[in-house]
């Protein structure tokens, strides 16, 4: 698990390295220092409440995953001072918020004093008396007055890290193992902090101890524009959150769900009858949590992106409607109920008592789904990619037979899949079925950077809801439309590693458009379209050649499938090992070899969604034994596979 | 005015037919009126004839009292400009007056609004206005600053929201405590209510509340303490104090509210529970001094109203209904204090000024300055709005500071502790 996990932040962090040089990233960096705060004030929020959820939330796999996100969301807001650059060794600490300051014990430790931190020029040219913060940018300088001048050499032994400490006392900083590691950061630490706030906003009146700070809040102070689920949009934060405490969008699903599990959904897609749906299955997610921990493990495994993704993705395997079976209640019911006996039996399985209910919970998502959902979001698949989306139209229709016949509607899936996926592989169809999947995998890999914190528990609702609250609020001074900047992120995102941010206008897009189904679905297509530009025009540049896009695809298809199979929850295991054969099948024609290297490349978007799919696949496993027998059913090669990894697991 | 019309003659048709042109009506009406003085002030009629209104009932001029209220019936509306709807609801407590029937209206009045009050209503035109203009809003920022300074470093905060704000201000204050450097502290709210404010509509807001404030990772609990009658008769053990808690008392609008003569007591009980700050907020009008004198508290009222009409006026769309429920509460107000007993049913809406206020508080109280942060807060809020807004700081014998509408005092902010 720990293996695992450092894999994990090596890869994030070689990403990291790899953005750094890379001057958009930095600007985009830049854009964000705002966003970036707000976000570790939501944090804060956040974390305390899952202080107190976690009291009465004793189960081992929740709150490891807890952690894992809290660390996960501290990265990269702590990303200015790279700090946290040494993979950290310890079990995740409790306060995120210190997070900063988890240095490398060999560091040599470095203590400056308040004058020296808050100096700005301490290197001054002798001839024009200016002053510079490096000694060698004075180097450089001097170099111009054609006096001797020497640039320090890079030493070619191994240079011993450095820290710093604060110099306040009652800081915490000030203790070498809270050390920040680079200068830049203690120097902004120190004064943010413990300096005095002498740059004022004119518009606001907000007062900042650091120029740049200020420079940032001026740029998009008084330009933000929040808007509530409700469609209501406020220039201002104050009256916007005033709105936001009363908005029905806030309060709607507590008065239909006591157990108040379902906000999330209403959040997301802020369609009711998804609420209910969702509601189903997190508490699934619950309980299959607690079953054992090695759902943590899985966590951890399908983490590169945030380990929320499960999460995301069940959640999100709510929406797609094509394998939702339209019969009356009694009818999937009983079908299911028979099946989920029947595969009990077979297995001997140990869970037998958390089967049922997260069984239930599953089956009951057709019924408490309206139609209307499902045709609009089927329609939204439409709009991204005819092919694909043929498919799953047919598919739907024929669903009317998983009630009368379980193995007839999943040779039904499992043909039409295929088929979908052997069309895929001409050139035009790879781009059009991955755009196509791609909108329902970006929608989880937004989904689940953002909220991967807030999906744990039983106060998951409103963690998740404080999340979009506050990223909302983050994030809406950068982003005024939402095609263009859904474009940027995703191009920026694509090369340059699995950025949260990216995901996160793609997320506002998404719950700002709900409350109304329709919306919901314009927006989808149009965020498809952008999605199909963006890749049409950078990726092939980018990545050069069919492969790589059809390597991508590839993987995104697999999450795009998990999605679509997660509606159903019992097909699903089938359902992604076809998959992934098929997929296997796609790319080894172009070259398997590079698949690989094009992960590392995508290490964002690729990874992260290979990486989802895959901590998905197994949590749907997962799922599967609890769900149906389906597979079972199948009784093809691959389903059984997928049964012992489950069951293995 | 419907009652009035049987009482009336026949208007003469000169100005039932040109009600719409009423400027050019009252000049010709003035010209051919005993009244001399007329400076042509076209846009000041309402006032003008109100006031001549007020004194005829004060010295009970039978005639002079049925003509005027007759002419004023003839001019006001509701739905009309700013004169029209000043006519309005002055015209209503005037003839209440007149007839000695304010405390049947009041009641009346408030049955009609208590059936048609809901959360949802409520709501609306609460976040309309604060959305508008930053007459509530003023007070809401400026006491959550002194609250959030008050309690800088407590873990357990309780606060008595006595107030007329149906918990519109309370969202922001949890934002703040949840985004605060030091850990977050638990929170109780105890939000005393009056009769007038409807149980399934505090209810609900309880709800959103208790949401809200999980939603922000603020440990919440939520308790509405109901008053019988009047806010005067609030007792300390109706609070469900506890030990270990800091205490904050917020009161915006809320002394207005308690009777003249409790207003003492009232703040002595505050005094007693020894809370780390109390907040007052009360808008600047002083209809208690001059209760014994009608035309002087006539005058008072108009004026105060005047400009928050005007106010109204300048910030809302023309159609707005949330503007006309506004003025409706308007009503009610001026109703009370105009035509109504001291004892009537309902709160008392005898405000008082700042230095009003100050002098009754500084009998157990000592002023607490606002820091820059919460001045700096306050003067933000007001750049968000249209121009025409800003602070002064109070002067004299008081302190806290004052909302100004066009240089005009309005509204008053103050902090306090025991």
């Amino acid at each position: 698990m720990l293996g695992c996990e450092n894999f994990y932040f090596c890869l994030i962090w070689t990403s990291r390295d790899l953005i750094r040089n890379q001057k958009r990233a930095q600007l985009r960096k830049k854009k964000q220092e705002e966003a970036h705060h707000q976000e570790v004030l939501l944090l804060l929020a956040l974390r305390k409440e899952m202080a107190s959820a976690s009291s009465t939330e004793p189960f081992f796999g929740i709150r490891e995953e807890d952690h894992h996100n809290q660390m996960k969301q501290q990265q990269p807001a702590s990303m200015p001072t790279s700090s946290t650059a040494a993979p950290p060794t310890t079990a995740p600490v409790k306060k995120k918020r210190n997070l900063p300051g988890n240095p490398n014990p060999d560091a040599e430790v470095i203590a400056l004093s308040p004058k020296t931190l808050m100096a700005t020029n301490r290197f001054i040219c002798e001839v024009c008396n200016k002053g510079f913060q490096r000694e060698q940018n004075l180097q450089l300088h001097r170099r111009g007055h054609n006096l001797p001048w020497k640039l320090r050499q890079k030493s070619t032994k191994e240079v011993r890290r450095r820290v710093y400490v604060c110099p306040e006392t009652t800081c915490v900083h000030h203790d070498p193992s809270r050390a920040l590691g680079d200068l830049t950061g203690i120097k902004k630490h120190f004064c943010r902090k413990h300096g005095e706030k002498k740059w004022k906003c004119d518009k606001c009146s907000k007062r900042y101890a650091v120029q740049s700070d200020w420079k940032a809040h001026s740029k998009t102070c008084g330009t933000r524009e929040y808007r509530c689920d409700c469609g209501t949009l406020f220039s201002r934060r104050d009256s916007f959150i005033t709105h936001r405490a009363f908005c029905d969008a806030l309060a709607q699903e507590s008065a239909r769900i006591p157990t108040g599990l379902s906000t999330i959904g209403s959040h997301l897609y802020g369609n009711s009858s998804m609420a209910l749906g969702l509601s189903q299955v997190n508490s699934q997610i619950t309980s299959l949590q607690d079953q054992s921990h090695q759902s943590s493990n899985i966590l951890r495994l399908g983490g590169a992106s945030g380990s929320g993704s499960h999460f995301d993705q069940l959640i999100s395997s709510s929406n797609p409607s094509p394998f939702r079976p339209p019969q009356p209640p009694p009818s999937a019911f009983f079908l299911g109920g028979a099946s989920n006996q029947d595969f009990n039996e077979e297995t001997q399985s140990h869970h037998s008592l958390l089967q049922n209910k997260p069984f239930h919970g599953l089956m009951q998502l057709p019924d408490l789904q309206s139609r209307t959902t499902a045709s609009s979001s089927t329609a939204g698949a439409t709009a991204a990619a005819n092919f694909f989306n043929l498919g799953f139209l047919s598919n739907s229709s024929s669903t009317s037979s998983i009630s009368t016949s379980n193995i007839n509607s999943n040779q039904n899936n499992h043909l039409l899949i295929s088929d979908q996926f052997s069309s895929g592989n001409g050139s035009t169809e790879s781009t059009n079925l991955f755009s196509g999947n791609f909108m329902s995998d970006h929608m989880a890999a937004g989904i689940s950077s953002i909220f991967n914190t807030s999906m744990r528990n039983e106060s998951s609702l409103p963690q998740m809801s404080a999340t979009a609250l506050l990223q909302k609020a983050a994030q809406m001074g950068s982003t005024t439309s939402g095609g263009s900047s859904l474009l940027q992120g995703f191009s920026s995102a694509s090369p340059s590693g699995a950025r949260s941010t990216s995901f996160q206008a793609i997320f506002n897009e998404e719950s700002n458009g709900s409350g109304n189904v329709l919306r919901f679905q314009m927006e989808n297509e149009t965020r498809l379209q952008n999605l199909m530009n963006s890749l049409a025009n950078g990726n092939a540049g980018l990545f050069g050649g069919s492969g790589g896009v059809a390597a991508f695809a590839g993987s995104c298809t697999t999450g795009g499938h998990e999605q679509q199979a997660g509606g159903i929850g019992g097909f699903h295991s089938g359902l992604y090992n076809m998959d992934e054969a098929k997929f296997q099948h796609n790319i080894s024609p172009g070259s398997l070899g590079g698949s690989d290297r094009l992960t590392r490349d995508f290490l964002g978007v690729g990874n992260m969604v290979r990486s989802m799919g895959g901590g998905i696949s197994q949590r749907e496993r997962h799922h599967g034994i609890d769900m149906s027998s389906m597979d079972h059913e199948m009784k093809s090669a691959t389903s059984s596979q997928s049964f012992d990894g489950g069951t293995l697991q | 005015m419907n009652p009035l019309t049987p009482h009336l003659p026949k208007p003469p048709s000169f100005i039932s037919s040109s009600k719409l042109s009423h400027d050019q009506s009252y000049h010709h009406h003035m010209s051919t009126n005993s009244d001399p003085s007329d400076t042509g002030a076209t846009e000041k009629w309402a006032a003008k004839l109100l006031q001549e209104c007020a004194e005829a009932i004060s010295v009970k001029d039978s005639s002079k009292i049925h003509h005027l209220l007759w002419m004023l019936n003839e001019l006001a509306s509701p739905y009309g400009d700013h004169d029209q709807k000043l006519a309005f609801y002055f015209l209503q407590a005037l003839f209440c007056k007149a007839t000695e029937s304010g405390e049947r209206c009041c009641k009346n009045l408030a049955s009609i609004v208590e059936r048609s009050h809901s959360f949802e209503s409520a709501r609306k035109v609460i976040l309309k206005f604060q959305e508008v203009s930053p007459w509530t809003t003023f007070g809401h920022v400026a006491s959550n600053g002194a609250i959030l300074e008050a309690m800088e470093g407590e873990t357990n905060l309780h606060i008595i929201d006595i107030s007329n704000t149906y918990c519109t201000q309370w969202p922001a204050f949890l934002e703040a405590l949840a985004t605060r450097n030091d850990d977050t502290p638990s929170l109780r709210l105890t939000v005393v209510a009056t009769v007038g404010m409807g149980g399934s509509v505090m209810r609900e807001i309880g709800h959103r509340m208790e949401k809200f404030a999980r939603l922000m990772g603020v440990p919440f609990e939520f308790q509405v303490v109901r008053v019988a009658t009047r806010l005067g008769e609030l007792k300390e053990e109706d609070l469900g104090l506890q030990e270990d808690e800091a205490v904050a008392v917020n009161c915006v609008g809320a002394l207005r509210r308690v009777g003249v003569e409790e207003r003492n007591d009232f703040l002595h009980m505050l005094c007693s529970i020894q809370p780390k700050v109390v907040t007052v907020v009360e808008e600047e009008v002083d209809l208690t001094s001059s209760r014994s004198e009608f035309v002087k508290c006539f005058k008072e009222c108009l004026r105060f109203y005047g400009v928050f009409f005007e106010m109204l006026e300048e910030s809302f769309a023309p159609s707005s209904n949330e503007r006309l429920v506004l003025e409706r509460e308007c009503s009610r107000s001026i109703l009370s204090v105009l035509a109504c007993d001291e004892n009537g049913g309902g709160d008392c809406e005898r405000r008082e000024k700042g230095s009003q206020w100050c002098a009754r508080l500084m009998e157990g109280f000592s002023p607490m300055s606002f820091s820059d942060d919460a001045i700096d807060d306050v003067k933000a809020l007001l750049k968000r709005y249209r121009p025409g807004w800003s602070l002064r700081p109070a002067e004299g014998d008081a302190s806290g500071f004052y909302l100004t509408w066009k240089d005009e005092p309005v509204v008053w902010a103050s902090a306090w502790k025991p």
